[in-house]
């Protein structure tokens, strides 16, 4: 039996959010953005600014110049995660297997739930219309389906706004003969060139051409490529929660960061955002990096160090944290900086011998441990920011490194929004 | 538009329809503002709280109400006014 699959994107999405929640910002051109500052960058544009030429990641300054009268916010992480997870209950009434993608977009596998894609069709536009009745009448969205994620994806891009698209497996030639390369995920610039070299100039000749050649060429990538364009799937749908390869925190650092000197502040909240992440995962990090941009270098300049023994205790994390920036920083003006732990794994039960540990001795390290459980007990208590490290206050009283909003896939259903 | 974060303590008329509380009148200071239309509803968790936010309007202005469920307090969170 072929598979039915669909790919439901919200359009706009945050700047749509945005305006469900004030009716005075319908209709007209609005830029969400990370920061309220003329180099911050926007996140999300509405429609009605897209069409006026918005396009997400210009500054907030050249988005000013191409939209002279548009309007501008700061963007709300808790509102779009909040109304991110009653779109997506809505989506698990439909269907068993769901897999979030992004905060605004999902795979739902609906096969043995309709009989074909007529009725998905039919689902799916019931959906939109709850979508509509319980969260709002602003969230447009729009749908493909197909028999892959692969398909589905493209088909859910071709009616922006608010569409519905369905590509069967005889009519892709039709459907691919109306596309460019670049309307494929997987197929930018580069990409395109290398196909160019290759003597594929459009998505029929990549459909017809020999496999090989990509395999060969291209490698992995480019056999499955092809192979995603014949309409082979290429990838499962994820619908148990998945361990994350990292977690990290990056923030653009406005100069008023380096005049305050609150660069060490800055990096200490970024490190506790962080661990709190990893603690709220119940996972450890076995190595930790920190990226630390400077004005006027081209380059960021980066460290890694590989934690003995592995750990998610933030005065642990924030003390390796201060010995990196000592070695990469020299007092000169910041620009960026990132924090990430990797090598990310379940806690081992093993006892780690004192011997192992560099700076402390077993008891001490014992004692440390329980100040950080200490601490989350307070914080799941009574908030996030209502007990933090003296090395943050800085960085906490002037609203630096707040809370960000990830466009990466999400980490399964299990990714709790609220 | 102007845009103003006030963050004061209101009293809240609310109605139960189909078992989902909507706020209905709010009395702020010695205002009385009778709700036209709820547009968003979101909540966030801060620590144990969980506090529900309702994006509202009435025929000239837009409102945001925040409802704690820890101490059972409404509060005007933002006001929005068409100039």
């Amino acid at each position: 039996m072929e598979r039915i699959i669909a790919h439901i994107d919200m359009n706009s999405y945050f700047a749509s959010v945005e305006q469900q929640a004030n009716p005075l910002l319908r209709g007209k051109a609005l830029g969400v953005c990370a920061y309220l500052h003329e180099q911050g960058c926007i996140i999300a544009a509405s429609i009605e600014a897209k069409r006026q030429g918005m396009k997400v990641g210009m500054t907030l300054k050249e988005a000013r110049e191409v939209v002279p009268g548009a309007k501008f916010i700061q963007n709300d992480p808790t509102k779009y995660r909040s109304v991110t997870k009653r779109i997506f209950a809505i989506f698990r009434q439909v269907t068993d297997k769901m897999e979030p993608y992004s905060i605004d977009e999902a795979f739902l596998d609906m096969t043995g739930w309709c009989r074909d894609e007529a009725e998905a069709a039919f689902l799916l536009t019931q959906i939109k219309e709850r979508i509509r009745e319980e969260i709002g009448e602003w969230l447009p969205c729009s749908i493909g389906i197909a028999s892959t994620k692969f398909l589905a994806k493209v088909a859910s891009e071709r009616q922006k706004p608010n569409g519905l698209t369905v590509i069967r497996f005889h009519e892709l030639d039709t459907f691919y003969a109306t596309l460019d390369l670049e309307d494929f995920p997987g197929i930018g610039k580069r990409m395109r060139r290398q196909l160019w070299r290759l003597g594929i100039f459009t998505p029929l000749q990549l459909r017809y051409a020999d496999p090989m050649i990509f395999l060969r060429s291209l490698g992995k990538t480019g056999y499955t490529l092809w192979a995603s364009l014949n309409g082979i799937e290429c990838s499962a749908l994820f619908t148990s929660p998945e361990t994350p390869k990292s977690i990290g925190h990056s923030y653009c650092v406005p100069n008023r960061v380096n005049v305050d000197g609150q660069v060490a502040s800055t990096l200490a909240r970024l490190v506790a955002r962080a661990g709190n992440r990893l603690r709220e995962k119940e996972l450890v990090a076995h190595a930790f990096s920190i990226i630390v941009g400077v004005h006027n270098e081209e380059l960021y300049r980066h460290h890694q160090k590989k934690l003995i023994p592995e750990t998610d205790d933030v005065l642990v994390l924030q003390a390796q944290a201060s010995e990196l920036l000592v070695l990469l920083w020299r007092g000169e003006r910041v620009t960026f900086l990132a924090v990430t732990l990797t090598d990310l794994r379940r806690p081992s039960e093993q006892f780690v011998l004192p011997m192992l540990h560099e700076h402390r001795s077993a008891s001490s390290l014992i004692d440390w441990r329980d100040v950080s459980t200490g601490l989350d007990r307070v914080r799941m208590r009574y908030g996030e920011e209502v007990l933090f490290l003296g090395r943050e206050w800085a960085a906490l009283q002037d609203k630096q490194a707040p809370d960000r909003i990830g466009f990466r896939k999400i980490e399964g259903p299990g990714y709790d929004i609220a | 538009m102007t845009y103003e974060q006030v963050k004061q303590p209101v009293e809240v008329v609310v109605v139960f329809k189909q078992r989902k509380p909507e706020p209905f009148i709010i009395k702020w200071g010695k205002r009385y503002i009778r709700i036209q239309k709820i547009h968003l509803v979101h909540s966030e968790r801060i620590g144990r709280d969980k506090v529900y936010y309702f994006s509202v309007s009435d025929n000239a202005n837009a409102y945001r109400l925040s409802f704690s469920t820890e101490t059972l307090h409404w509060h005007m969170d933002e006001v929005r006014v068409l100039s």
